[in-house]
């Protein structure tokens, strides 16, 4: 009697761990590639486009594209997938290069450095690999920048010129602010738009100039406070100092980041610190406006401001991909110059690989000239995924008023105390 | 015939007990592998530093929990939860008993009305955090909209965006969601109350208040007692209307342990995360069974 109760306990074990055993794969030459990102929208109207392209080059082969939300639950849906054997065949690395690292280090993703496409990317692409311990683990598919874009009708009513130093640009805000129109739109309850702002003023900050500048290891492995760097001192003080001086919709902190490109485009605002993926949202939200872009100058009067830079669209193949064939021939297209030049066309970016010439936006061509003069990478202000989540809550406190440079720095000292 | 037959059933029969036994298995097995064994995993990482991606990972003893008392993120979190429970538990059982005692009748139309007053249980808190975003949004919201047409300015305040207001928005969401679950327990508590003693009491003459005081809140004592806890624990516990409507902002004032525990464990602070999590269970075990304790005395009481 005793063996028929193991024997029914076994048995019921048995098929609830039969429900967790893997489906057998596609065949080489059809199937369906998962492939996990966090861009959907109008930004991720790419990769729709993309998507469409390779399926009908490749007949047989389907790509499911889940777009799921970029926030603090996105790395453990991704990781909790990969070890619960439902690894996404490709999945797009948040925060990149920086956020792949912890994956990496766990042995998680593959080994891209034998693919076609590596040998094609354009150099500071290629160097970027150095991030990633010298093999490349993603392709990169676009390069963005990240500036302030501004109505220029507002600005010429106004009488104002593009600022080209922080003073300049504290009295561009008081202009406007007196003249009734809100400075600048930020959708702050998102929390990731007020990232973009303070990495803005970071990448004109000479102490993270270099790549692997010590700084940042500092603040990333723990040996320098926050509360006790200068930088960051100075840049959450200047923030603050940015929110009191009305700099901001007094109602930013309940606004969301898709409310806050409407804004901008319906000249509601004169100006949206942002990335170049905000232009299709722009864009389509008022076909006319009369936009232009500069690089946020926070730097005295005579220096160069640096242009945000990042990489864009880090598409990873987990080891555990059960279709990694089908993904790897879905990234080979994507690098294709020709497919490239259309993906980027679309995504309003610049390219990683060689061959690839996209029509730029208008606004993007403008800030050019800039980005190739001067470039502040967005991974090299120290921020890990712990600090930077502390710091877009700590500049919405300042926003909301509820929080002040002190408490932000604490914050972000805890953090990375962690 | 019948002698032939009997052995043959004998050989099958189990015991009562073993019989018990078996039926109990299938759903014991299930429930030891979804819950009980990754409950223990899960604090059983709290004494570890793990950081959710790596194989190997170290023990740190009590560490984690000593974190939490520094870390002033987390004991905000704390604060924003009990701050929570504190306001909405009293909201939700007066809600939920008002709405019991005004939808007795078991009329077409009232049992209408209670169906909606209970239908948000059916949508997912996820769900609900949506429609409260698309109500307070002060660019886009209804409210917004609403303050817009009426010239009534403070509709239209920046509910999310406000620390105070967010908080009482995520409160206001999650009493529409919950109220109609404590009204259906009171419900159920009011059918138990035979109808004679209200005829008996108002031949004495009782009031509506005393009939209130006096049969009605002694006898619904123990939906009652079920009503407050299961509201303390589901304060306790909050997380997906919060999330999905505030994200904990503004800056950390909606902040709750549970969001806390998430965005921890997926930043490479699992050990820590899982530390707060059985922190949070201990915590809501305690007053559960504290409040369980001390309303089952008055329950007596009452009998």
């Amino acid at each position: 009697m005793k063996k028929m109760v193991i024997l029914t306990a076994s048995a019921v074990v048995a098929m609830s761990m039969a429900g967790c055993s893997s489906t057998p794969a596609g065949d080489s030459t059809g199937g369906t590639i998962t492939f996990v990102t966090y861009t959907g929208g109008a930004a991720g109207e790419k990769y729709v486009d993309a998507v469409a392209g390779f399926e009908a080059d490749n007949p047989g082969i389907k790509v499911n594209l889940e777009v799921v939300p970029g926030d603090a639950t996105y790395d453990s849906l991704v990781t909790t997938r990969i070890q619960g054997n439902n690894a996404p065949d490709i999945f797009e690395v948040l925060n990149p290069l920086a956020g792949a690292a912890s994956y990496i280090d766990a042995g998680l993703l593959r080994d891209l450095s034998d693919q076609p496409w590596v040998s094609t990317l354009v150099p500071g692409v290629a160097a970027a690999s150095g991030v990633t311990g010298g093999n490349t683990y993603g392709l990169v598919t676009s390069l963005a920048s990240a500036g302030v874009f501004y109505n220029k009708d507002i600005f010429e009513a106004n009488g104002l010129e593009v600022p080209t130093d922080w003073d300049q640009f504290l009295s561009a805000v008081a202009t406007l602010k007196a003249t009734g129109v809100t400075p600048l739109a930020v959708g702050a309850k998102d929390g990731w738009p007020l990232m973009v702002n303070a990495q803005a003023m970071a990448a004109s900050d000479p102490a993270f100039a270099d790549p692997g500048n010590e700084t940042a290891a500092g603040l990333a492995d723990g040996s320098i406070k926050f509360s006790e760097n200068d930088s960051w001192k100075t840049m959450v003080k200047d923030f603050s100092d940015l929110v009191n001086a009305g700099g901001f919709s007094p109602d930013a902190s309940g606004v969301t980041w898709p409310s806050s490109a409407e804004d901008f485009a319906a000249g509601k605002s004169a100006m949206l610190i942002q990335g170049d993926f905000a232009i299709p949202a722009i864009r389509t939200a008022n076909k006319d406006i009369n936009l232009g872009y500069f690089p946020l100058p926070y730097v005295a009067a005579g220096e160069t401001p640096a242009v945000l830079s990042y990489y864009q669209g880090v598409l990873a193949v987990p080891e555990a991909a059960k279709n990694s064939d089908l993904a790897l021939k879905f990234l080979a297209y994507l690098a294709d110059p020709n497919v490239a030049t259309g993906f980027l066309t679309t995504a309003a970016a610049l390219p990683t690989v060689q061959g690839a010439e996209p029509t730029l936006d208008p606004a993007i061509a403008e800030i050019l000239p800039a980005l190739q003069k001067k470039s502040g990478d967005s991974g090299q202000s120290g921020l890990t995924p712990a600090t930077n989540t502390a710091l877009q809550t700590g500049l919405q406190s300042i926003l909301a008023g509820n929080g002040d440079v002190a408490s932000v720095l604490a914050a972000l000292d805890g953090a990375q105390a962690q | 015939m019948t002698s032939y037959s009997l052995p043959t059933r004998r050989r099958f029969a189990l015991g009562e007990r073993a019989t018990r036994t078996l039926f109990i298995v299938p759903a014991l097995a299930i429930f030891t592998i979804v819950m009980l064994v990754p409950v223990a995993m899960n604090a059983g990482y709290a004494f570890t530093d793990w950081n959710g991606f790596t194989q190997d990972f170290g023990w740190v003893g009590l560490a984690n929990f000593a974190h939490i008392g520094a870390d002033v993120a987390t004991r905000t979190a704390f604060v924003n939860t009990l701050v929570f429970t504190a306001i909405n538990a009293p909201l939700q059982i007066l809600i939920g008993l008002i709405l019991a005692l005004s939808l007795r009748s078991t009329s077409r139309f009232i049992v209408g009305v209670r169906l909606i007053v209970v239908m948000p249980i059916a949508v997912s808190g996820v769900v609900l955090g949506f429609i409260g975003t698309i109500i307070f949004d002060p660019r886009t919201g209804i409210l917004a909209a609403l303050a817009e047409s009426t010239g009534l300015e403070f509709i239209g305040a920046n509910w999310l965006g406000d620390p105070k207001l967010a908080m009482a928005a995520v409160i206001a969401m999650n009493l529409w969601q919950w109220s109609g679950f404590t009204m259906l327990i009171f419900l159920a508590g009011l059918t138990s109350i035979p109808e004679e003693l209200y005829e008996a009491a108002q031949l004495d003459g009782a009031s509506r208040w005393q009939q209130f005081s006096q049969i009605t809140w002694p006898l619904l004592s123990p939906a009652a007692t079920i009503n407050i806890v299961l509201t303390l624990i589901g304060g306790l516990k909050i997380f997906d209307v919060v999330y999905v409507l505030t994200g904990g902002g503004p800056g950390d004032a909606t902040r709750t342990v549970v969001m806390r525990v998430v965005t921890q464990g997926a930043t490479s602070n699992y050990g820590y995360s899982a530390s707060i999590s059985v922190t949070l269970t201990i915590l809501t075990m305690i007053v559960a069974l504290v409040a369980l304790a001390v309303l089952r005395r008055r329950e007596a009481r009452n009998s």
